[in-house]
């Protein structure tokens, strides 16, 4: 720092040199400077030297030269030495820059001059200016604030305002969005668009604020900041896009809330500079948010009270609540208004009344002690109770009372009351609906039921006469089911014999009825003659007739006939009540109707049916299910399903429910049932399952016979194929049009065959046949069968396993008469392998027998006893067999050849063994004599077959020539005889005198001489031997004898 | 009672020799000859209270041994008599017949020898005698 010069030691170019202020001299005319000092070169940034060379002109911007020029020739001719002024001056660096300049006129070195100081006013400028703004925007705020504050309407302020804006800010676009919270938006209230350049005309009305920026912008907006945005600092190029578009600068967002919640903001565009807005501006900005925010708060609280007042005032004017304030002694002070449009009275008409006049009879005594409860209790609740309307119906009203006597602006009872008329009835009517339904239901048959129904109706609707027609089941007549009279007269009416037969349903009340399907009223139904019973209605004073049709579902079933002395006028509650009562009672009638008739059919059928439920109880079963089982139907209800069951068909009870199997229907269960006694049904059980009741209907149909049936039947055909089996047959049948034969199981074993391993079709069978025998099958059958004729063929066929064997068919052909055509051909086949051989046998045996009878000469003959016939056959020629048949006597043929001595024997022999004797075969020998009287000789043994008394049924016997047989006997007889004789001879003769001689040797060995000598045992030795000798010859000569004889027969013979 | 041996028989011869066989070999009961059965019978009949051994011979004149044994079967007074049929005879049916026969006690073929003896011995041993 230079030390401060003492300035009063200086030349006054030191005071000029250091003037704070620029300061210089310049020439009038040549405005060339003169003298500049260091301040002014510090200003104006040209150097000293400079500055003297260069003119006014050149500290001047371009555009004021003119100005210059005039101000110079001002100054030339000024009068005045000293002048000031603001001008603008520019530095060398080009900055132009307000000064004040003061001048005074000089004379400098002989010239012409000005001298002039130049104060740098900028600040001040700057400052004036700011404080011009300031003072503006302060205007505006006062402006806006009186606006705001005097215009009730906020947003009419709100323009005013934003005009105000747009001059003072100059800015381009300003507008408010609202936010409304109820609905998430934010709609756009107020926008106004100052002049500026380039504002697309498309998006005059609406400022197009790309979304993100929206969404941003909001975002801060809400937390209760305020969003500023410029465009050069934007890099999203698609949003720098945007904004040259719109040609946005600068955006300024202030959120205006009001107790808190956001409700908009306000937004200000500026389309030419990116500003940075002034702390004047921003207050002003402010201010009118907080203006604005308080405003909406208060327009709103404004509203509420507005509606609720409105509210208030329509409750309380238009509402249906009724307001009165009665004395001690019920008399009316107040009524409030809405008296008159519900219940006709204006509160002119009840002030000073009593209150209780106006009410029904029953109800004042309830409703006096109500005020005295109430003078008590200080608020009482009074049930519905009914108030007669100006136009005399009764409405019925609920009230709440309280006590005010108290208060000195009431000194009464307030009666709130409401007009519940209506709930009242409903009430009444679904009451009513109830009890009809109950007392229909409270009765077993269809008609007491609506016999009882239409009493309660009758009582409750106050009408005379009621009456239920319901349609018959061809829908062709009305059919009159229930009746009910509440006095007399009604009773005589109902009572009154009919003066037609039947209604039709063409024509009559109940017809119009039906057709209109509504409810209708006939006013003086007595007068009308197209009634029938309108004469009879008159006679006993009826004269309104309301008729409404009953409906179940959309379906009429009838309808309801109301006879009333009333006239229509006064029917109004009735007609209340009885209004859509057809619907309500339609469906419970229609389903006592089905049920009725479904009970019947339940009764009725000779099926069981039953109902169970799902846990396996009956729950309902009808008479027959009781009869099938054979126990009381009380017992059989509650029980077991499963109890019925026979335990081996236990099982299916899970398909009879069809629950359990989860079915919803099953058909056709076979199930064994017990009985009480123990005995066996079949049923075959239908059932299927109402899951909404839990119930299975089930029905049955008793197929005990059929079972029985199917068994026997299989049992036959069981015991048929053992029959086949047993007797070897086969059964087998062949339709002509088919190829394939069908063979019962016996044929295929007679066959050799099994199902598996032989298909019976015509080739098959024609191979089984035996080759020789092939020519019966592939033939025309025609050829061997008579139609319808049981034919009989024997063959043999090859079996299986390759063996021979014959069997027996016997075959059928069945043609079609109209064309003679065979239709199919049947047969029986048996295995007469074993019986051929038998026959075979029995033909070789017979032949044998034959032959053997004719060489034998056997007669077999046989007695049966019981037709006491005798019957004997004879071989003749070997092959022929003659049989003769005779009674049993003793005079027939057969006895007749029997010789005369032994017949007598013969048959009482025969006679004695058959009927004396238990034995059962003998035999006996008797003479026969031919014809020619030769004697012949015969064995006949017999059988006697005897049954189990002994008796004999059959004798057998077999007589046999025994002729020569006997002849041969006799020669062996004697022979035999003479053997005896020759062994006698030989034993006894012969041998005893060898005997002697032994015996004498012997003696003669242990004696020697002793007894006898030598020669007299020789002696008797040789005599003994003459003995022998002798007898020997005797021998031969018996033998001879014989053989001579012998010789002789056999020529004989 | 005491016993006797009845020879019944026609040959002299026979009976002779029997007789000497049989004294030698049973000692002490008398031997008494018929010459055919009729005799022998009434001797019987005469002679109840014996024991009789009768050898009796079959093929006799007059009373056979057949015809004998039936007439000593149906006396009518009680015997005692055991017979033993001795004959010539070697017809298996005539041994028959007799061992069929009650009172028949034995059947011998003649001759009557040591070896017979010995075995009727033993035979009449075993019962008592």
């Amino acid at each position: 720092m230079s030390p401060t010069p003492d300035a009063s030691s200086l030349s006054e170019d030191y005071i000029f040199d250091f003037c704070p202020h620029p300061m210089w001299v310049y020439d009038l005319e040549t405005l060339r400077f003169l003298k500049v000092n260091d301040a002014a070169v510090q200003q104006y940034g040209f150097t000293k030297g400079r500055f003297l060379r260069m003119t006014l002109k050149a500290i001047r911007p371009k555009e004021d030269i003119p100005k210059l020029q005039i101000a110079i020739e001002n100054a030339k001719g000024r009068k005045d030495t000293y002048k000031e002024g603001f001008y603008r001056h520019k530095k060398k660096d080009g900055t132009v820059f307000p000064v004040f300049l003061k001048g005074n006129l000089i004379q400098y070195k002989g010239r012409q001059a000005e001298l002039v100081i130049a104060v740098d006013v900028s600040d001040t400028v700057d400052h004036e200016k700011r404080l011009l703004s300031q003072n503006r925007l302060f205007q505006a705020i006062s402006d806006m604030n009186n606006n705001l504050i005097r215009n009730p309407d906020w947003l009419k302020a709100l323009d005013v305002c934003f005009t105000l804006l747009l001059e003072t800010l100059k800015i381009h676009r300003v507008y408010f969005f609202q936010s409304d919270s109820k609905h998430d938006r934010i709609i756009l209230m107020k926008i106004k668009t100052g002049p500026g350049p380039k504002i697309s005309s498309e998006r005059y009305g609406c400022p197009a604020l790309p979304f993100p920026v929206l969404q941003h912008l909001i975002e801060r907006l809400r937390k209760g900041r305020v969003f500023s945005m410029k465009r050069s600092k934007i890099s999203d190029p698609s949003l720098v896009e945007t904004l040259e578009t719109e040609n946005l600068k600068s955006l300024l967002a202030l959120p205006v809330f009001s107790s808190g919640t956001f409700r908009g903001f306000i937004g200000l565009e500026d389309h030419e500079l990116e500003r940075n807005w002034t702390k004047e501006e921003v207050q002003l900005l402010n201010t009118l948010t907080t203006n604005l925010s308080h405003l909406i708060n208060q327009s709103d609280v404004l509203d509420k009270v507005k509606n609720s007042e409105s509210r208030f005032k329509s409750l309380v004017l238009n509402g249906t609540d009724l307001i009165s304030i009665v004395d001690m002694d019920g008399i009316y002070r107040y009524a409030s208004p809405s008296f008159d449009n519900q219940l006709g009275y204006s509160t002119h008409d009840l002030i000073d009344t009593c209150f209780f006049d106006r009410l029904s009879n029953e109800d004042v005594p309830r409703l006096r002690s109500a005020l005295e409860m109430v003078q008590e209790a200080q608020k009482v609740e009074i049930e519905p109770f009914r108030f007669k309307h100006s136009n005399g119906n009764w409405k019925w009203i609920e009230s709440i009372w309280s006590n005010h006597l108290g208060e000195t602006n009431i000194q009464g009872i307030v009666m709130n009351s409401k007009d519940v008329t209506d709930r009242v009835r409903s009430k009444l009517k679904k009451e009513l609906v109830l009890d009809l339904v109950k007392a229909f239901g409270n009765k077993g048959s269809l008609r007491e039921g609506l016999d009882n129904m239409l009493e309660k109706l009758a009582k409750v609707c106050e009408i005379e006469a009621a009456e239920v027609w319901l349609k018959s089941k061809d829908g062709a007549k009305f059919i009159l089911l229930g009746q009910a009279s509440r006095d007399k007269d009604g009773e005589l009416f109902l009572n009154h014999p009919m003066p037609v037969d039947f209604f039709s349903t063409g024509t009559g009340v109940q017809c119009k009825i039906e057709r209109a399907n509504e409810l209708m009223i006939w006013d003086d139904f007595d007068k009308k003659s197209e009634f029938v019973r309108s004469n009879v209605a008159k006679k006993f004073g009826l004269r309104t007739c309301i008729g409404l049709p009953i409906l179940s579902g959309q379906e009429s079933i009838g309808c309801l006939l109301l006879l009333s002395k009333k006239p229509k006028d006064e029917l109004d509650d009735a007609i209340y009540l009885l209004e859509g009562i057809g619907h309500q009672i339609g469906g419970t009638i229609k389903q006592k109707m089905v049920l009725r008739e479904y009970l019947e059919f339940f009764e009725l059928s000779p099926d069981p049916f039953c109902i169970i439920g799902f846990d396996g109880r009956i729950k309902q079963a009808n008479e027959a299910f009781a009869r099938v089982i054979g126990i009381n139907r009380t017992q059989i209800v509650g029980g077991e399903f499963e109890a019925f069951i026979h335990e081996s068909n236990r099982d299916k009870l899970d398909l009879v429910l069809p629950n359990r199997c989860g079915l919803g229907r099953t058909d056709g269960v076979e199930i064994r049932m017990l009985s009480v006694n123990n005995m066996e049904k079949w049923f075959i059980w239908s059932s299927t399952a109402n899951k909404d009741h839990e119930l299975v209907l089930a029905v049955a149909k008793d197929i005990t016979d059929q079972k029985e049936l199917e068994q026997s039947f299989k049992m036959s055909n069981a015991r048929l194929h053992r029959a086949h089996r047993i007797a070897k047959i086969g059964y087998w049948y062949r339709s002509f049009s088919s190829d394939l034969s069908e063979w019962s199981p016996e044929t295929y074993r007679i066959f050799g065959y099994t199902p598996e391993n032989f298909l019976p079709t015509m080739e098959n069978v024609t191979n089984a046949f035996h080759p020789e025998d092939r020519h019966l099958i592939e033939e025309n059958p025609n050829n061997h069968l008579e139609p319808g004729v049981i034919t009989k063929f024997e063959h043999r066929i090859i079996t299986g396993n390759g063996a021979v064997k014959w069997v027996h068919q016997e075959i059928q052909m069945i043609i079609d008469e109209s064309t003679g055509e065979p239709l199919h051909i049947e047969g029986t086949v048996r295995d007469i392998t074993k019986e051929k051989e038998y026959e075979l046998q029995l033909r070789i045996s017979k032949e044998r027998f034959l032959l053997a009878m004719s060489a034998s000469k056997q007669v077999i003959w046989e007695l049966d006893h019981r037709s006491k016939t005798m019957l004997y056959c004879q071989v003749s020629n070997r092959i022929e067999e003659q049989i003769t048949k005779q009674a049993f006597e003793i005079d027939n043929d057969w006895f007749r050849r029997i010789h005369p001595k032994d017949r007598e024997f013969v048959w009482d022999t025969l006679e004695n063994h058959l009927f004396e004797s238990e034995k059962d075969d003998w035999a006996i020998e008797y003479r026969t004599i031919s014809e020619n009287g030769s004697i012949g000789h015969v064995l006949d043994s017999f059988y006697v077959q005897r049954d189990c008394n002994n008796n004999p049924i059959k004798t057998i016997g077999s007589a046999t020539d025994v002729t020569v047989a006997r002849e041969q006997l006799e020669k062996i007889k004697n022979q035999n005889k003479m053997l005896t004789e020759i062994a006698w001879l030989q034993s006894h003769a012969i041998r005893s005198p060898l005997t002697r001689i032994m015996s004498l040797l012997m003696h003669h060995k242990a004696y020697g001489e002793e007894i006898f000598s030598t020669m007299d045992l020789l002696d008797i030795i040789s005599t003994s031997i003459d003995e022998i000798d002798k007898e020997l010859h005797k021998v031969i000569k018996i033998t001879n004898k014989k053989f001579h004889n012998d010789q002789g027969n056999i020529i004989n013979r | 009672m005491t016993k006797e041996i009845l020879l019944i028989d026609d040959d002299a011869i026979t009976n002779f020799l029997n007789q000497n066989l049989i004294e030698q070999k049973i000692k002490g009961i008398p031997i008494t000859i018929f010459y055919n059965g009729l005799e022998g019978l009434k001797y019987i009949k005469n002679n109840p209270d014996k024991h009789y051994i009768v050898f009796l011979d079959i093929n006799m004149p007059v009373m056979n041994g057949w015809e004998f044994i039936e007439a000593a079967d149906s006396l009518t007074i009680e015997t005692c008599m055991e017979i033993h049929v001795l004959t010539s005879s070697i017809n298996p049916g005539d041994r028959d017949r007799a061992n069929g026969l009650p009172n028949v006690a034995s059947f011998i073929e003649k001759p009557l020898d040591e070896l017979a003896m010995e075995s009727f011995m033993v035979a009449k041993l075993k019962k008592p005698l």
